[in-house]
């Protein structure tokens, strides 16, 4: 569904990616791994076109690497940025209305009954300043504002960061149950092991360079993980 | 001498005054609160507007409110021009803060010049829109004036509508939140902070429009406009709009209790005591918030 | 420097001297003027008025030198406006040309303050023209020695404030203004011209017992006088008195005024002038009163008479300046033909004791400052009165074309 071929991505002068190439199947939940300042984050920007790319990205097919990420909601891919990004001056209902941007008028409102179903616990916020909520409430609208779009394809940056464990738990039983209802996923999280288990894929990175890819059980049972992580394993070009 | 109705007068003069500066402000703070720019070239669109409506009415001859709607959409589409040439080029780059700063300054420069190339130096005028005397509450003031109160309330609350309860509005508003998250939202950015920057225009060109038959018309006629501009957001706090709008009308009144209590002499005086009382006690202005994290 | 030029610039130089050997039985006038830079326009129209002037000597066979009679010739040079320009034409129509008189400068006070500086350089007899800088007079009065031989053809700033104090002395004789002195009110622009307006008339009116309801001091430019306009209903003075340079301002106050339905007597000084300000100000300026109306070849007969002269024989627009320029060479070519010598004492003390009516008014010298006098009989600035659109002199009576009246008697 989604591809990437030999992306490298730059800011400034200074190279953050280099050469990833990937592939995410339609209906996968994949998890981007690696350590602080791998580039899980930038390959899930590059992927929602909020940073400019070298290499190509593929969706359905289709070369959207030039697409501004506003026209990439339209094709029915949605980012959840780091840290939720609400609009916090405006209320819970308003985020989400704006998250379904592109929908017709009509549209907008059913869709917005819909994820209220979808996302437990929303419905109870949706009056509230964003700005007010606590962490993992926020989490929920930032999810609930991503899945307004009607995406084919989600992706989450983080979603789990700054959470108490209790919200942690519930973001992970609505990102599973998203899951299991055939949307495709691709998210980024610094625990190795929650991140395998909630995956049917991973990705893992190192220095801005893909290590290995492949089935989250096949990734986990060799060492190649631990080896990265605890730094005894050393990048070189092409280890994909 | 300080009678309740020579008071009255006054406050009713300071608010007239104050609704020009509140709509000058107000377009300020919208490009920076969107934005994140301040546009030294404000007061050109205030100029340019008048030029517009004046060559739509003495030119082309139109009548006086299609020469408005004209010059309105022309200083909009100059507007739109002006950011995609130099203000959106340059939020492209990193560290844009300054280099907007310079290239808007820039912009007012070459707005001036081409001003007076175009309409030369002589000062000119537009009609009155409405000729006569009304008295409000007991006090005598031409229609004219009353006309610019009304107006600017008019055009205020059709703005607060357009951001608070429409879909474009509430882009403008997410757009000025958190660019990054309105584009994950399918919002156009670009296209917004560039609408964004033809608003503000508008509101500056509609400024200078309705004051176009009080004041001559000159290629410099912006400058003291965008000084009071800039006096204004910060006393009401920079991208707020309530604060641009309250700190427009509270100026123009400061400065007319002023003339009343002292002298034309202490006017600014007294106008920037205030302010900096203001930002002693409150260094975000009036309705500022305090610098969101990046 | 090539030989070629060098042999050009003496023959040049010959011929020249040549040429100044032959015109030596002429009668020679020396002008410093602004022909070209910022003011170049009103040093053209300075120098067409003295060509009439010299003219018309000519014609009439010249001015008495000795037993006979001899014609006049002028020499101009170009000040550009500025002092060091005009003051080294000046030293080469002192020394090389060795006029016998010489007016300098016309126009600019700057240029004149530092042309005075020669003065006692040289026994010419030199007179400044329209430059109006109170600081000229001053020096004169300061060392009357020093500078016996400069004389200056214009009033002071401070004529306005004369003006206006003589203009409320008939108004308070006619009861429209109180008697014992009544209170006066400035609006004025942040310049040096409206502050010593400001200075001139309220010393002068409070000599006669008035006293100062406020002073308002507005910026450049200023379009908004709202808050100024209430504040004089609130204090109601007997006299309003406005200054501004920018006719934008001026219109403004004068439009804003008369929206405010303000029955004050105002009196504008000088932004009237501006020709912009007329067209600005529209049908707003009707019963306004303003100060200086200098030239009036419409309505008053003096200076109608002199434009219809002066348009024939130098085929132009005549305007305050020709008018100037005329009086100024009058006033040379007077005290020459009067001393009937060339000598340059004689010509002096001619200078100290003329009176000379001319088109502008009566041109008299203080001997305390050699400064032209001012008066309703002398140089005056004539108040003027807009009435059914046309401005009517109302002051001085010698030249008023109608007579004040009041707002609301239309």
């Amino acid at each position: 569904m989604l591809r990437l071929e030999n992306v490298s991505v730059f800011y400034g002068a200074f190279q953050v990616l280099w050469d990833v190439s990937l592939d995410v199947p339609e209906g996968t939940t994949a998890c981007v791994l690696g350590p602080n300042g791998a580039g899980k984050s930038t390959v899930l920007k590059a992927m929602a076109g909020l940073v400019p790319v070298r290499g190509r990205v593929l969706y359905r097919g289709q070369d959207i690497s030039r697409l501004p990420a506003a026209r990439r909601v339209g094709l029915g891919m949605s980012l959840i940025l780091e840290r939720r990004r609400l609009f916090t001056g405006m209320t819970a209902r308003e985020n989400l209305l704006l998250g379904g941007y592109l929908l017709p008028r009509v549209r907008r409102d059913e869709r917005l009954r819909e994820v209220v179903s979808l996302v437990p616990g929303v419905d109870a916020l949706l009056g509230k300043r964003a700005g007010d909520l606590s962490g993992g409430q926020q989490q929920l609208i930032a999810i609930a504002r991503g899945l307004m779009a009607e995406p084919s394809l989600l992706l989450l940056d983080e979603p789990f960061l700054g959470l108490s464990p209790k919200a942690v738990n519930e973001v992970e039983a609505i990102i599973m149950s998203l899951g299991r209802a055939g949307m495709t996923i691709v998210f980024n999280e610094q625990n190795v092991r929650k991140s395998l288990a909630m995956s049917d894929r991973a990705v893992l990175l190192e220095g801005g360079r893909l290590i290995a890819a492949g089935p989250s059980a096949e990734i986990g049972a060799g060492d190649i993980v631990q080896r990265v992580y605890f730094g005894t394993h050393v990048a070189q070009g092409g280890a994909a | 001498m300080m009678t309740p109705m020579f008071l009255w007068e006054q406050v009713l003069n300071g608010l007239i005054a104050g609704s020009m500066y509140a709509l000058m402000a107000t377009g300020l703070s919208l490009i920076w609160g969107t934005m994140r720019v301040l546009n030294f070239a404000h007061g050109e669109f205030f100029m340019l507007g008048a030029f517009f409506a004046l060559t739509a009415f003495e030119l082309l001859e139109l009548p006086l409110a299609p020469a408005i709607a004209v010059a309105l959409l022309g200083v909009f589409l100059a507007a739109v021009l002006v950011h995609r040439v130099t203000v959106a080029p340059l939020m492209r780059q990193r560290g844009w803060d300054f280099s907007t700063i310079a290239a808007t300054l820039g912009v007012s420069i070459v707005l001036q010049d081409i001003a007076l190339m175009t309409w030369g130096e002589r000062f000119q005028s537009l009609p009155y829109f409405v000729e006569g005397i009304v008295h409000v509450a007991g006090v005598r003031l031409p229609a004219q004036r009353v006309l610019i109160l009304l107006a600017v309330i008019i055009v205020v609350a059709g703005l607060v509508t357009l951001l608070r309860f429409t879909r474009f509005g509430m882009a403008i508003r997410a757009v000025a939140s958190d660019p990054e998250a309105a584009s994950a939202c399918g919002i156009n950015t670009p296209a917004i902070h560039a609408a964004t920057f033809g608003i503000a225009a508008m509101l500056a060109a509609l400024a200078g429009i309705i004051l176009a038959p009080i004041i001559a018309i000159n290629p410099w006629m912006g400058v003291p406009p965008i000084l009071k501009a800039f006096v204004v957001v910060v006393l009401g706090g920079l991208g707020s709009l309530p604060g641009a709008v309250i700190g427009g009308y509270l100026l123009g009144i400061i400065e007319a209790l002023g003339v009343a209590a002292f002298s034309s002499e202490w006017r600014e005086a007294v106008a920037l005591t205030v302010l900096i009382i203001v930002i002693w006690l409150r260094p975000q202005g009036l309705f500022g918030q305090r610098i969101r994290e990046a | 420097m090539t030989i070629r030029t060098w042999i050009r610039g003496a023959v040049g130089a010959v011929v020249l001297a040549l040429a100044a050997g032959t015109a030596s039985a002429e009668v020679k006038v020396g002008v410093v003027l602004p022909a070209s830079g910022p003011a170049a326009t009103t040093g053209i129209s300075l120098r067409d008025g003295m060509r009439l002037a010299v003219n018309e000597w000519n014609a009439r066979g010249g001015v008495r030198v000795g037993a006979g009679q001899q014609s006049v010739t002028m020499i101009i040079e170009d000040s550009q406006s500025r002092p060091e320009v005009g003051v080294s034409g000046a030293q080469k129509l002192l020394s090389r040309d060795q006029v016998h008189f010489l007016i300098g400068e016309a126009f600019a006070s700057s240029v004149s303050l530092a042309i005075m500086e020669l003065s006692p350089q040289f026994r010419t007899p030199i007179m400044s023209g329209q430059s109006i800088a109170t600081a000229i007079s001053n020096k004169i009065r300061d060392d009357r020695e020093k500078y016996r031989r400069f004389f200056k053809a214009n009033f002071n700033s401070d004529v306005y404030a004369i003006a206006l104090r003589d203009f409320t002395q008939v108004m308070r004789t006619q009861g429209r203004l109180p008697a014992g002195g009544g209170r006066i009110a400035f609006v004025v622009e942040e310049t040096d011209a409206g502050r010593s307006n400001v200075a001139d008339v309220s010393r002068l009116l409070r000599e006669e017992g008035w006293s100062v309801a406020t002073v308002e001091v507005v910026p450049l430019n200023h379009t908004d006088f709202f808050p100024q306009l209430s504040k004089l209903r609130a204090l109601n003075p007997d006299l309003v008195v406005t200054t501004f340079t920018s006719p934008q301002a001026g219109a403004s106050f004068v439009r804003q005024w008369n929206e405010q339905g303000m029955r004050m007597l105002h009196a504008g000084i000088y932004y009237p002038l501006i020709t912009e300000f007329a067209r600005l100000a529209g049908r707003s300026t009707e019963g306004m009163v303003w100060l200086p109306k200098l030239f009036d070849p419409d309505r008053v007969a003096l200076h109608r008479d002199f434009a219809q002269r002066a348009r024939a024989s130098l085929n132009r627009e005549i305007n305050t300046d020709v008018a100037y320029g005329y009086c100024y060479m009058m006033l040379a070519l007077t005290v020459i033909d009067a001393a009937q010598s060339l000598d340059p004492d004689a010509i002096v003390a001619e200078l100290q004791k003329v009176d000379m009516p001319c088109v502008m008014g009566r041109y008299r010298f203080d001997p305390t400052n050699n400064t032209a006098m001012v008066g309703a009989d002398y140089l005056s600035a004539p108040i003027a009165q807009v009435q059914d659109g046309i401005s009517h002199i109302i002051w001085p009576p010698a030249l008023a074309s109608s007579e004040y009246r009041p707002a609301g008697s239309r």
